[in-house]
């Protein structure tokens, strides 16, 4: 395959030209109730080439290889046509690189038959349906594996066959009123995804009738512990957000500076795709630029943006690895990878001690204003804290509040560090997996809404 | 009995940031989803290349093996609703014209703020469904769609829209996302409490995120919704259709991705629930028809319940903005953030006003707007003129709410 791109793309006039061809096999598995409603599985092929010519970019995909020379010549005329009105667009020094990568899971997808995939799942999606109150159950459980290219014109050649699967179940809860409450896991993983996963079951159905006695929460200003999934969604969507450096070349951010204090001397911040088998790993990104850890936020203040070659130039910096696309078929931009709080020294008890205020627990959905450095984060539950006690359990908590005020009010970090959080993240109109976590961490000050 | 679904698709984009162009791109997508009955079970696979189709029915195969026996049967050929949906103008339009409509609304949005991102994309599709109980439909569309963000200060407008046909100049789109930044500026909080005013784009959002769901077939049938047929669901002035032969408008279409004709259809009238969506799997399940709302993703998903345009209406326009003291809310932020059963939400009002003697008087900021958005349906008046850009229409609507000071 890698012949074939190289040939095509030796023949572009363009100053730079990439091209990135996935091909994958998938499998999606969706149980409803104690039934399974629907399984899927096929082959699919994509690619994109994204061309530089004298400053303009130029960008075509298409999912049927033969139109491989069609791609690049309409990328080249997409760049010129638009050049007159074009950012001015130029590449940081990246390493030329020639690898072969191929990812070995404990157990291969494709040793296993779908019918044996689909019982799994019918196991668990019965267990959960089964448990007192539910009324309805939803499991999806996906694989793939996939060969992924890339070459530029450099002579970066690049050949990595990831495998990947994802499981999220869905329990529906009725008593006086109806509730849901889902989970989701997902990573680097083959079928050993779903080995003893009948507690993570349980823990949804059990968190869903929770829901079911619990109040709203009181609104205002008040001291919160938060749990090490909402740890990990602050330091994505709040502070990962910000130092994207195309937000901040585009000055759409409220960081405009490294080595701006933007949190207490506790708060240290790290993006890191080569964490194995989380959600949001990879080798290389979508520019062959290896994936590196990058600190982002180092005793309080920033240390480092993240980085495409083209930002990198613009700002002068090295490359960091973090030009992403949803797939071959979608342009690079600046994402994270797994970003996380580091973790710090005190017990989850000590964080407690003397405390009155909100214990908020899990992540449902946020979304966060760079310009601004607003954020809201909506989280499923968690629990009053009366004189350093969890009590009443509270549900549809809204935390909000400024970036930067936030972090500075961080007045406690827990040392117990989790990661393993999976999620879509969502720019441009691109998702792409992330992961994430932190330990637990105690904020002086935040609005529950 | 075996169901083929082809879909062809190609769109050119342009992306700005700020005054420039960040990025033009054309993308092309080609494949088939098809789908196979075998006692009564139902399988599914897709292919790209024709050379795979064998071993895509394979994989059907399997998967029906698999699925419960439903005694499912394809639906039946219909007459195709005839509607404006392809405009050859729209077709035709090369990457200059996409460049040319995104200068346009970077140039409206510079006339009163700064142009902050701007995409404009013209797509082509055409679907062409067949199953071995004679259905063989075809149908193009076409599709423009813009948006467009604009910055004054600390404060941002969006605007955006979609349609199925052509549009010479999108300056006014552009300008319209640039006069909301302009007057947005200089936002103070506030605390308030009486008659709140939502404009079409926020009624839209919440319908998408807490409404829709209970209109949906397969939920009722899963119990996983708040509402079943004849109950009383809004306000008993309001009614709710869905029709997808507005020509021209985001939701026109002929046919649904299964082959058959789409319908004009009431869904609440009078504050009652009418009618529930259903494609032919779920109806076959609880024994109904499809009310012609099975639409895929792409070629690699089956359908799923999914509705065209909706429009919300009422028997009584009333003058909405006839308040002495009030709040206008254009923006809410991050609806994904509310609780889509309860319909209790408590979310950021990115772009308000507040409202005195009728006009609109000052920017707000800091605020949001909290309360229950199943329970303010049943209470709310909605204003005298529709509006709507995408696939939603109805005249703006007022309710007694909240906005708290953050």
């Amino acid at each position: 395959m890698l012949e074939t791109l190289e040939k095509a793309i030796n023949k572009s006039t363009a100053d730079f030209i990439e091209t990135r061809l996935v091909e994958s096999n998938s499998t999606r598995i969706n149980i409803r109730n104690d039934e399974i409603n629907l399984t899927t599985s096929g082959y699919l092929i994509e690619f994109g080439v994204r061309v530089l010519v004298k400053g303009s970019w130029g960008f075509a995909s298409a999912n049927d290889p033969t139109e491989l020379s069609n791609c690049i010549k309409s990328a080249e005329k997409l760049a010129r046509t638009s050049a007159k009105h074009s950012i001015e667009a130029k590449l940081a020094e990246a390493p030329v690189s020639i690898e072969h990568i191929n990812v070995k899971v404990k157990k291969d997808p494709r040793d296993i038959s779908l019918e044996d995939k689909a019982n799994r799942c019918l196991e668990l999606s019965k267990r959960g349906f089964n448990q007192e109150k539910v009324q309805a159950a939803d499991l999806i459980y996906m694989d793939s594996q996939s060969n992924w290219y890339y070459l530029n014109s450099e002579g970066t050649k690049l050949e990595y066959t990831p495998t990947a699967s994802f499981f999220m179940f869905n329990a529906f809860v009725k008593d006086q009123q109806l509730m849901s409450f889902s989970d989701q896991q997902g990573g680097k993983y083959g079928f050993e995804l779903l080995d003893n996963k009948e507690f993570f079951v349980d823990n949804v159905c059990e968190d869903a009738l929770l829901l079911l006695h619990s109040k709203l929460p009181p609104k205002g200003k008040t001291q919160v512990i938060i749990d090490p999934e909402m740890a990990g969604t602050l330091a994505h969507e709040a502070v990962g957000h910000a130092l994207e450096a195309d937000t901040i070349i585009n000055k759409n951010s409220i960081v405009n500076r490294i080595g701006q204090k933007i949190g207490s001397r506790i708060v240290n911040i790290t993006d890191d795709p080569t964490i194995p088998k989380e959600f949001g790993s990879y080798p290389f990104d979508s520019e062959g630029t290896p994936g590196l850890k990058t600190v982002l936020v180092e005793n309080g203040r920033v240390k480092n943006f993240l980085q495409s070659r083209e930002t990198a130039f613009k700002t002068d910096k090295q490359v960091t690895g973090n030009a992403r696309s949803q797939g071959p078929s979608e342009f690079p931009l600046v994402r994270m990878s797994n970003t996380f709080f580091e973790r710090g020294d005190q017990s989850f008890e000590e964080l407690l001690e003397g405390v009155n205020g909100v214990y908020v627990r899990g992540f449902k959905g946020g979304v966060v204003d760079t310009d601004t450095g607003f954020f809201q984060f909506a989280c499923p539950h968690g629990n009053i804290i009366k004189d350093g006690e969890l009590t009443e359990p509270l549900r549809d908590i809204t935390i909000l509040g400024n970036i930067i005020e936030t972090l500075r009010h961080v007045n406690a970090i827990g040392n117990d560090l989790q990661t393993g959080f999976p999620g879509m993240c969502g720019k441009a109109g691109q998702g792409v997996p992330v992961g994430g976590g932190g330990p637990h961490i105690r904020i002086k000050e935040v609005l529950i809404g | 009995m075996i169901e083929t679904f082809e879909t062809s698709v190609h769109a050119i984009t342009a992306r700005s940031s700020r005054d420039r162009i960040e990025v033009c791109k054309s993308s092309r997508a080609h494949g088939f989803g098809v789908r196979v009955i075998k006692d009564g079970a139902i399988g599914f696979s897709f292919y790209s290349k024709e050379s795979e189709k064998e071993h895509a029915i394979k994989r059907a195969m399997q998967s029906a093996s698999l699925s419960p026996k439903e005694h499912y049967a394809l639906p039946q050929p219909l007459k195709p609703t005839k509607v404006k949906q392809y405009d050859s103008e729209l077709a035709h339009m090369e990457e200059e014209g996409v460049i040319e409509l995104l200068i346009d609304t970077i140039n409206g949005a510079s006339e009163e703020a700064e142009p902050s991102k701007g995409e404009v994309s013209v797509g082509i599709a055409t679907t062409h469904v067949s199953n071995s109980n004679g259905i063989d439909v075809s149908q193009k569309d076409t599709i423009l769609s813009a948006y467009v963000s604009a910055k004054k200060e600390e404060a941002i407008g969006y605007e955006y829209f979609a349609k199925k046909k052509i549009e010479q100049d999108l300056t006014p789109l552009g300008k319209e996302a640039g006069h909301w930044a302009s007057h947005s500026a200089g936002g103070k909080p506030i605390n308030f409490q009486g008659q709140i005013i939502i404009s079409v784009e926020t009624i839209s959002n919440f319908f998408e995120t807490c409404v829709l769901r209970n209109l949906n077939g397969e939920n009722l049938r899963r119990k996983k919704s708040l509402w079943k047929q004849d109950d009383v669901v809004m306000h008993p002035n309001f009614s709710l259709k869905e029709d997808p032969t507005i020509p021209w408008t985001a939701g026109a279409v002929s046919t649904d991705d299964e082959g058959l004709p789409t319908q004009k259809k009431t869904l609440i009238e009078h504050g009652i629930v009418k009618k529930i969506l259903y494609d032919t799997r779920t109806a076959n399940l609880v024994a109904t028809k499809s009310t012609g709302n099975g639409f895929r993703a792409g070629f690699n998903t089956v359908p799923l319940i999914t509705s065209t345009n909706l429009i919300l209406s009422t028997d009584k326009p009333t003058d909405i903005f006839d308040v002495k003291k009030g709040v206008y809310v254009k923006e809410l932020m991050g609806f994904h953030n509310m609780n889509p059963i309860t319909g209790d939400f408590s979310l950021d009002i990115v772009q308000g006003f507040t409202v005195k003697n009728g006009e609109l008087d000052r920017p707000i900021k800091g605020c949001m707007l909290v309360g229950n958005f199943l329970d303010a349906l049943k209470t709310a008046r909605l204003g005298k003129q529709e509006q709507g850009k995408t696939y939603f229409f109805s005249p703006e609507m007022q309710f007694d709410g909240k906005v708290i000071h953050k």
